[in-house]
This record gives C-alpha cells, sequence and structure tokens, in this order.
C-alpha cells in the first residue's frame, strides 16, 4: 500500500531524474551525424573555384582561415591567428599564429605553410597554380607588397594601399589555408582532396551528391560537437523539404518559404529567422535602352510594390529596402528607405516625362529556382501597371549569369550576400573594374567615375567614421542614379530539426554556416 | 429478373465493344468545349491576383483553391488547356501532312528516292521523341510556336513511314493496276484510290500521336520551354506549383489532374477508334 512516505520518495526520485534529464538536455552533448541539406553540390572544392552553395558549406565546414568573421558583430575573431597587430599607417599586418596546429593530413601549421597557401594565386611555379582563381580578387592579393614568415609562428604583410577590408577577408571560404602537403601531392587537382585545418575533414566525397566530413580530434579550439556531418545536394526544393519533413536532413537553408507557416507548428521543426545580411534588387542594364534613361529607372524604383513582393513573393522573410548597403553594415543610411517608396502615380507621371511611347517593352531574367519566379511575375505586374510591357525571362543559373555576363539583360533580378560583414563586399558590385560582366553595365553610367572614386577611398580609409561618411555618400549618389532598384533585405528562414542545438544564425542567414558549435540533443 | 438480365447482358455487351472509345470521346469532346469555350466556364479571370487570399483550399467560392499568387486555379485549369491542345492539334495535323507527302511520294516512286526518304525519316525515329522536340526548342528558342514546330517535325517519320508502308501495298491493288491500265495519271491514282484507302489507320495513329503530342508539350512547358512564365498552361501550373506539393497540394494537382485524365480520354478514344477501323481487330457483332 502507498502510505504519505513512500509517495513523497517516489515523487523526489522522479523529481530528480527529471532535473537530471533537464540538466543534460541543456549541456552540450558529443556525437550523432548532422545532415544539411544544400541546393547543389560542386565537383571540388578547390577554395580558388567553388560554385554553388552546397561547396561553399563543405568548405566552410572543413576550413579555416587566420580570422573567423563575427557576423553578429561585425570585425574578425581568431582563427589560425591567434592575435595580430596592423601598423597605424593600415600598411603592415603582423599575424601571431596559434602553436601546435595541424592541418587534417597531419601536417603542422606553421608560418610557412600559411604562406605557401595563401601565395598559391600569385605564384605560378606552385604546381597547384591554375590562373583566376577566386583569391587573387577576393584575397586583395594584387595589393600585396610582401608576405613573409619571419619565423615558425608569425607572418607579415604588407600592404601597397592601406585597404579596410584586409582582415576580414582571410575569413573568406576563398581565404582557407591548405595543407603544402596536399598543394604538392595533388597539384591542380587539390580541390578533391582539400586537407585543411578546420573543425572537420572530408571523409568521403560524391562528386555533385554529398560529402561526408568527420569531426576533427585536433582542432585547435576542440573537437566539434557532432562526429559527423553530411553535405547533401537535393535537385529541388520539393525534394528537400520532404527530406526535411521525413527526418532525413536536420537542417537546411533552402525549403521553400510557403512552408514555413506550416512547418512553425510542427513538431520535429524549428523555423529560426536570419539576419538581413543579403540584398534583393534588379539590375538595370544601362548600357541599353530603355534603362540607360534614369527616369525609367526612377519610374521601375516606384512603380514596386514592396510590401506586396516581400508579403506574396518572400512570404514575409525580408525587411524593406533601403540601398546596396545593409542595415547591418558600417555606414548603413536609413534614409534611403524614403525612396525605395511604392509611389504608382509618381511612375507613371517619370515615365510620361521620358517621352518614350508606352507600353514600353521590357526583359526582365531571372533565374528558375527559390522565389525568384514568384518575385518576377509580382514585378511585372507592377511594371506593366504603370506602362511596361514586361517578358520575363526565365533562366537556369549557368544562362542567367551567361547573359548578364554578357551585357544583354536588360532589367534582372538577383542577390547580394557579402560573405564577411562589410559594407565593400556590397559597394564592390558597383567597381569600374567589373562593369563589363555585371547586371547593371555602370560602365555607361554617368557617375561610374564618382562611384568608383568612392569605392576606393571607402577601402583605403581606415577610420570607421570616416569610411562610414564615404559609404553614406555612396549610398546617396547610388540612389540618385538607380542602377539598382532594391526589393528588399532577406530575413531568411532557417530550417532545423529541434534536435539541433546552438544553430549560429547570423552567419547562416548569409551563406556562411559554422557548424563547429553545434551539437544534437539526442 | 429474365428480362433485365437479357437487357443487361446486351448492355454490357454494347459496352464491352464500345466502352473505352465512348468514356474517353465523351470525356475529350468535354475537355475540347470547355477549353474552346474557357472564358464561359471559368468563374473568374485566370490572370486576377488576389494577394490577400493566397493558398486557399477549395471551397465553394474557389473549387480548385487559389496558388501562390491568389489566382483562381479552377479558373486557370479552364484556360490552362489552350496552349497545350493548341500546340498539339496543330503539331499532329502538320505532321500527318508532311508524313503524308513524304510517305507517298517515297512508296509511289519507289527507287533511291524512297531509299533517301526512309533513312532520313529512320535517323529521325532513332531519336526519342521529346528528346528531338527538346533540341529542336532548344536551337530555334523558347515559345509555344517552337514547341509545336518542334513537336511537329518529331512526329513527321512515324507519319511517313505508316503511309509508305500502306502505299507500297496499295500500289499493287488490282484497281490500282486497273486504273492505271485505263491511262489515269498518278496525281489521280494517288488522289482518288490510295488517299481514300489509307484514312482509317492513318486516323488510328494520328489519334495516338495527339496523346504523344499532348504530354511532350505538357513536358515542354513544364520545363520552360513554351509558353511564357504566368501564363495559364498545365504544364507551366505544375512546374509553378511543384515546390508547394506539401503545403498547397491543390495548386499542382488539378492541372496535373488534367493532363492526366486528358491524355487518358485521347488514348482511349484512339484504341476504339483502332478496334472499329482495324478490321483485324474489329470484333465480332453484338
Amino acid at each position: 500500500m502507498f502510505n504519505l512516505r513512500t509517495f513523497s520518495t517516489i515523487l523526489i526520485v522522479i523529481l530528480f531524474l527529471v532535473s537530471l534529464g533537464t540538466a543534460t538536455a541543456q549541456d552540450p552533448q558529443y556525437g550523432g551525424t548532422l545532415v544539411f541539406g544544400a541546393e547543389s553540390m560542386g565537383d571540388s572544392f578547390d577554395i580558388g573555384f567553388w560554385h554553388g552553395f552546397g561547396g561553399v558549406h563543405v568548405i566552410d565546414t572543413i576550413g579555416e582561415g587566420l580570422v573567423r568573421a563575427d557576423f553578429e558583430n561585425g570585425g574578425a575573431q581568431p582563427g589560425l591567428a591567434e592575435s595580430w597587430e596592423i601598423s597605424d599607417d593600415g600598411l603592415v599586418y603582423t599575424f601571431h599564429i596559434r602553436e601546435g596546429m595541424t592541418f587534417h593530413d597531419g601536417e603542422p601549421v606553421t608560418a610557412d605553410a600559411i604562406v605557401r597557401s595563401m601565395k598559391r594565386p600569385i605564384n605560378p611555379d606552385d604546381p597547384s597554380y591554375i590562373e583566376g582563381m577566386y583569391m587573387y580578387g577576393n584575397q586583395g592579393a594584387s595589393n600585396w607588397e610582401s608576405l613573409e614568415a619571419v619565423d615558425e609562428h608569425t607572418i607579415v604583410l604588407t600592404l601597397m594601399q592601406p585597404n579596410a577590408t584586409q582582415l576580414l577577408v582571410f575569413s573568406r571560404p576563398d581565404g582557407v589555408i591548405i595543407s603544402p602537403k596536399a598543394l604538392d601531392e595533388y597539384g591542380t587537382e587539390v580541390g578533391l582532396n582539400v586537407s585543411a585545418a578546420g573543425p572537420f575533414k572530408i571523409e568521403r566525397f560524391v562528386p555533385g551528391q554529398e560529402a561526408v566530413l568527420a569531426a576533427n580530434e585536433d582542432y585547435w579550439a576542440g573537437r566539434p560537437y557532432v562526429d559527423r556531418v553530411v553535405i547533401r545536394a537535393y535537385p529541388d526544393e520539393a525534394g528537400i523539404l520532404a527530406a526535411l519533413e521525413a527526418g532525413e536532413i536536420d537542417m537546411t537553408l533552402y525549403a521553400p518559404f510557403t512552408s514555413v507557416p506550416r512547418l512553425q507548428n510542427s513538431d520535429n521543426i524549428r523555423v529560426e529567422v536570419g539576419a538581413p545580411l543579403v540584398n534583393l534588387f534588379a539590375g538595370a542594364n544601362v548600357a541599353m535602352a530603355p534603362l540607360d534613361n534614369l527616369l525609367v529607372r526612377s519610374a521601375i524604383n516606384y512603380a514596386l510594390d514592396r510590401e506586396v513582393l516581400i508579403e506574396a513573393g518572400l512570404n514575409g522573410f525580408a525587411e524593406m529596402p533601403a540601398s546596396l548597403i545593409g542595415p547591418l553594415d558600417l555606414g548603413f543610411d536609413e534614409s534611403g528607405r524614403e525612396i525605395s517608396v511604392y509611389d504608382p502615380e509618381r511612375a507613371r507621371e517619370l515615365i510620361a516625362e521620358s517621352g518614350l511611347e508606352t507600353p514600353i517593352p521590357l526583359d526582365l531574367a531571372y533565374e528558375n529556382n527559390r522565389f525568384w519566379p514568384q518575385l518576377a511575375e509580382l514585378i511585372a505586374a507592377d511594371l506593366e501597371a504603370v506602362g511596361f510591357d514586361v517578358t520575363l525571362d526565365r533562366l537556369d543559373t549557368g544562362s542567367f549569369w551567361g547573359k548578364v555576363g554578357d551585357g544583354q539583360t536588360q532589367l534582372s533580378i538577383n542577390q547580394r550576400s557579402t560573405f564577411v560583414p562589410d559594407p565593400h563586399g556590397k559597394a564592390i558590385l558597383m567597381a569600374r573594374a567589373g562593369a563589363e560582366g555585371s547586371q547593371t553595365q555602370h560602365h555607361a553610367l554617368q557617375a561610374a567615375d564618382e562611384l568608383d572614386a568612392l569605392i576606393t577611398a571607402g577601402i583605403s580609409t581606415a577610420d570607421p567614421e570616416e569610411r562610414a561618411a564615404i559609404y553614406q555618400e555612396f549610398q546617396a549618389l547610388m540612389l540618385e542614379q538607380l542602377p539598382y532598384i532594391y526589393i528588399g533585405y532577406l530575413t531568411p528562414p532557417i530550417f532545423v530539426n529541434k534536435r539541433v542545438q546552438n544553430v549560429e544564425t547570423f552567419g547562416t542567414a548569409g551563406g556562411r554556416i559554422n557548424l563547429r558549435g553545434v551539437w544534437l540533443s539526442e | 429478373m429474365r428480362a433485365d438480365r437479357t437487357i443487361g447482358s446486351r448492355l454490357g455487351a454494347y459496352w464491352r465493344q464500345y466502352d473505352i472509345a465512348l468514356v474517353g470521346g465523351a470525356v475529350f469532346a468535354f475537355i475540347l468545349l470547355v477549353t474552346i469555350l474557357a472564358s464561359a466556364f471559368a468563374p473568374y479571370d485566370p490572370m486576377a491576383r488576389n494577394i490577400k487570399n493566397r493558398f486557399a483550399t477549395p471551397s465553394t467560392d474557389y473549387r480548385f483553391g487559389t496558388d501562390q499568387l491568389g489566382r483562381d486555379v479552377l479558373s486557370r485549369v479552364i484556360h490552362g488547356g489552350r496552349p497545350i491542345l493548341a500546340a498539339s492539334f496543330t503539331a499532329v495535323l502538320s505532321a500527318l501532312a508532311v508524313g503524308t507527302i513524304i510517305g507517298v511520294a517515297g512508296g509511289y516512286i519507289g527507287g533511291w528516292p524512297d531509299t533517301a526518304l526512309m533513312r532520313l525519316m529512320d535517323v529521325m525515329l532513332s531519336f526519342p521523341s521529346i528528346l528531338l522536340a527538346i533540341l529542336i526548342v532548344a536551337t530555334l528558342g523558347v515559345g509555344l510556336l517552337n514547341v509545336t514546330v518542334a513537336i511537329g517535325f518529331a512526329m513527321v517519320p512515324v507519319f511517313a513511314r505508316l503511309v509508305r508502308s500502306i502505299v507500297i501495298t496499295l500500289v499493287y491493288e488490282e484497281y490500282v493496276l486497273a486504273a492505271r491500265s485505263l491511262g489515269a495519271s498518278d496525281l489521280h491514282i494517288i488522289r482518288k484510290h490510295i488517299l481514300p484507302n489509307m484514312m482509317p489507320p492513318i486516323i488510328v495513329q494520328a489519334s495516338a500521336m495527339l496523346a504523344v503530342a499532348i504530354g511532350v508539350a505538357s513536358a515542354l512547358n513544364f520545363i520552360g520551354l513554351g509558353v511564357e512564365p504566368g501564363t495559364p498552361d498545365w504544364g507551366m501550373m505544375v512546374a509553378e506549383g511543384q515546390r508547394l506539393i506539401f503545403d498547397a497540394p491543390h495548386v499542382p494537382l488539378f492541372p496535373g489532374l488534367a493532363i492526366t485524365i486528358t491524355v487518358l480520354s485521347v488514348n482511349y478514344l484512339g484504341d476504339g477508334l483502332r478496334d472499329h477501323l482495324d478490321p483485324r481487330l474489329r470484333r465480332q457483332g453484338i
């Protein structure tokens, strides 16, 4: 028979067990396999030639650069370099490399090894050299006067001109340091045999399909919690969603936004919302009629009903836009929001003022994936309502960029996520150098030189306040000239199985996943 | 009861002979009627968006629900047969016309022109029709007209080979030899004696190819080689609704069903026509 004493004892034991269970659920646990669903998986992980986000996710998961980006607060965090100093003139960077680290292949991470890997894009004698590697431009290598290992754990980089983003670009996927042994052994094929020093290492790779990554027991910050990460490509969003709901994948960025309301009530899936790091915009080819006419571009700007675009095209996962620079970026100018507004009457007046015969024929190009088709249809309807005759040009990713590169698109919608928390990553879209291959073909823009000068000034100025002022001037000029018309700042949903804990949403929102702190509560 | 059985068995026999053709024909006739008079049947404008009412599930107001832009799915399904059926009919009729000319020319003239034409047809036949159509659209460019041309082109050899095989047997028929010995011209013989006698198998073949053409046209529109995005079209609607299969299944389901039912009905109609028109397959009477 139960008496009060027995009952109390049982109750206390139960409460103790429950509290024990809760405590363990809150403490990070080691073990398990996390499967990430990607939209693609490249054929190689060469940090100089990846394409598609699947490849970037793998590189970010296995790689480590000199520094890591702090997406939440801006700035850099230690990576292979545990500390660094920058000279007052902003020209000399001294990196102190952490001791006792090894690459995945067991080679020691030394200053010499790092310098060798960093010089790969500028050293045609290196057996792994391939012309046109991303690092050359992205890492700022053309501005390096010298890069030397002064002792086993110290690197000194001397620049020709100051570069305010130099430190942060080392955190990019193309800033990952590769083992010298792998570079020698595999040469130009190193992308299939990447040996880096990041938290996970490649265990198995099926090109185009999936990469199986195992925890690196010797990672400098300690072994990551999960034993394995599988990054697997799915051919379409519906496939990713099915796999997510079936528990086949634990985490993805690529399920359809339309499924969020239902998944928010799901027993096993959680939806987190990312920070507004990605710009969505329409690029106007200013080298071609009718978009060479500022009045027409301005009319497009006022024709877009962004509230509807965000609600119906993006299922509400975006903030209203202001300019090319994002709300978390240095120098962000809030006043741009007053220009990126819906005013169809004004759009019609501007078209009348342009003297062009209506309807004005206009091609709208977009990629045939994710939310782009839906956005394109809504944009076309807005434009047709004020006097355009829009032809929708639905293209696969390769054809889209091919057409953009040839300067053959008129209006084209796309996005910019910069990979590092700095306004330069977005501003550089308007650099004179890449104009011929860009959506805007802005070499034909009246203010092209002025914008180029501001971009150069923005990067060669060290003082944050001065930089902020430069980027504000840049934004004002962009809004005056409107080579881009802004749609919104994407705040993407991040789909995770409820067993996945400690997801870093800031970087993830911009396409930079960081799984070293993630653990599974199972 | 006995009388019932008799009536029942008679109806059953009648049904057994004409069942599929009747059902197929009736369903296809209905689909054609609705498609041709789409504007009269559709309850709403198929392009009218209502952003506030996206993804509405089927109800009395919206029988098939609404899609990602709040457009009425029923109205879009009703209008959505037009591009596919127009392209399919035009393609099959054109292929039939061109194929007949080539087949008659080859079969009637014989010799090296026949060999040359038929080898060319064999080469075309060696490509799967959808692959050939994709190749042609990729060359000509995207658009419904090019889809029509591509499907028609891919189907020419099917008709050409069939017509030729009939013509080479017909030219040795006694009535043809008699007409020739009476001094009738080639054109007269082809028009009066050959063409009328090959109509039944041609009609059967055309109905079978129509079903194939509808499938191919839907597929080409699905992969985005046909109509412009946003156009109400079954293939395009399935493509746009594909990603919604778990969250708003009605969006891709109804246009998908429309394709299936149409292809099935045409196939059944074709089967029935074959049974009826092909003497070798004609069943015994009731």
